[in-house]
């Protein structure tokens, strides 16, 4: 099992949705209609605007303006659903790491082996919200510890909702997060964990 | 269940007086503003069900629109209600938060709000760029919201 140095990876994914978020706005800067009083001007800024959104599907899409509104939309949603991939993958390589330390202590080592073994793949089958319970009862167990991983199971059950298709029968405890809320709170729990390694 | 639904309908009755008062602050801040400004009422989904709640829009002279304020519920992760300033050029959430706002533990142990700046209850802005930072709405911090959400560049900033 190759076990490599774990290091918070959610701020260059954060990094990427603020980039993603204003591609969106310079898109949508692009796709205005430019006035100049000037003729000559006008001529110059529509021959212009025609070359930047040239190869590209907005001069031939009807109601551009609204199809962009629904991308970043959708944007979001999937950048929370990455936000939230990207958090477990690591919860789970912290936690397959920190079990090396059973293998180690455990006797005789042909058993501490193949148990490690075990509980690496076993692991990967946990299901995220025990893991957060066991952690909230572990790390977090102050008002606030709890608090942080209340927030993470709201943002766990966003998460569910929209990688099931947002059944409108179905409907989580808050249907709005904002993704700057959802970065900041699984960034505050990777932090504290990342306090106790190795 | 029956508690938890007039809970439910109790939080959505605060929200749309919440939502009025937003809009009365938006009407005295722009007066002075060559704007018109437009009131109407939207559909907002709930798990009890729809209801109706305001809807403002903020218009040039000419009639472009700068910016749609949009009621969206009491759904909202650590917020008590959600309006979405929508313009041509972007879209900003304000979410209604209670004086304090959350307790959290940091990766230093120290107990602190998650979000700094949250002295009364009140409509607040967060800052992307700016960590832990929440905005309470005013006047100043609207206009530079309209900028943002349209590149409409007002005169001067009071």
């Amino acid at each position: 099992m190759n076990l490599t140095p774990l290091y918070n990876p959610l701020p260059s994914l954060w990094v990427s949705f603020q980039i993603s978020e204003n591609a969106f706005k310079v898109a949508k800067k692009v796709i205005r209609q430019t006035q100049a009083q000037n003729v000559e001007c006008q001529l110059a800024l529509l021959k212009y605007q025609r070359h930047l959104l040239n190869h590209t599907q907005f001069p031939t899409q009807d109601n551009i303006e609204g199809l962009i509104q629904q991308s970043e939309k959708d944007n979001k949603d999937l950048f929370i659903l990455g936000f939230w991939a990207t958090f477990e993958r690591f919860v789970r390589d912290y936690l397959q790491e920190k079990g090396t330390a059973l293998q180690k202590s455990m006797q005789p080592p042909t058993l501490a082996d193949s148990f490690y073994q075990h509980l690496y793949k076993e692991v990967e089958y946990w299901k995220p919200a025990e893991i957060l319970d066991f952690l909230k009862e572990s790390l977090f167990t102050t008002v606030g510890g709890k608090n942080l991983i209340g927030i993470a199971k709201q943002i766990l059950e966003y998460r569910d909702w929209v990688a099931h298709g947002k059944n409108p029968r179905k409907l989580p405890s808050a249907t709005y997060l904002k993704p700057k809320i959802v970065y900041e709170t699984l960034d505050e729990i990777v932090n504290t964990l990342l306090q106790y390694y190795p | 269940m029956i508690e938890e639904q007039q809970n439910a309908e109790l939080k959505q009755q605060i929200y749309l007086q919440r939502v009025n008062q937003l809009h009365t602050h938006i009407i005295n801040w722009l007066q002075d503003e060559p704007f018109i400004l437009e009131k109407g009422n939207m559909t907002v989904q709930s798990a009890l069900g729809d209801y109706q709640a305001a809807r403002l829009s903020i218009q040039t002279e000419r009639g472009e629109t700068l910016a749609n304020l949009f009621s969206k519920g009491t759904s909202v992760l650590l917020g008590e209600g959600l309006i979405e300033m929508e313009g041509v050029v972007g879209t900003e959430s304000i979410i209604y938060m209670l004086k304090g706002g959350l307790i959290i533990t940091d990766r230093y142990g120290k107990n602190r709000p998650m979000y700094k700046g949250i002295h009364e209850n009140g409509w607040y802005w967060i800052e992307d760029s700016y960590r832990n930072k929440a905005h309470l709405m005013n006047k100043t911090l609207f206009l530079e919201l309209i900028t943002l959400v349209s590149d409409y560049e007002f005169d001067s900033i009071i």
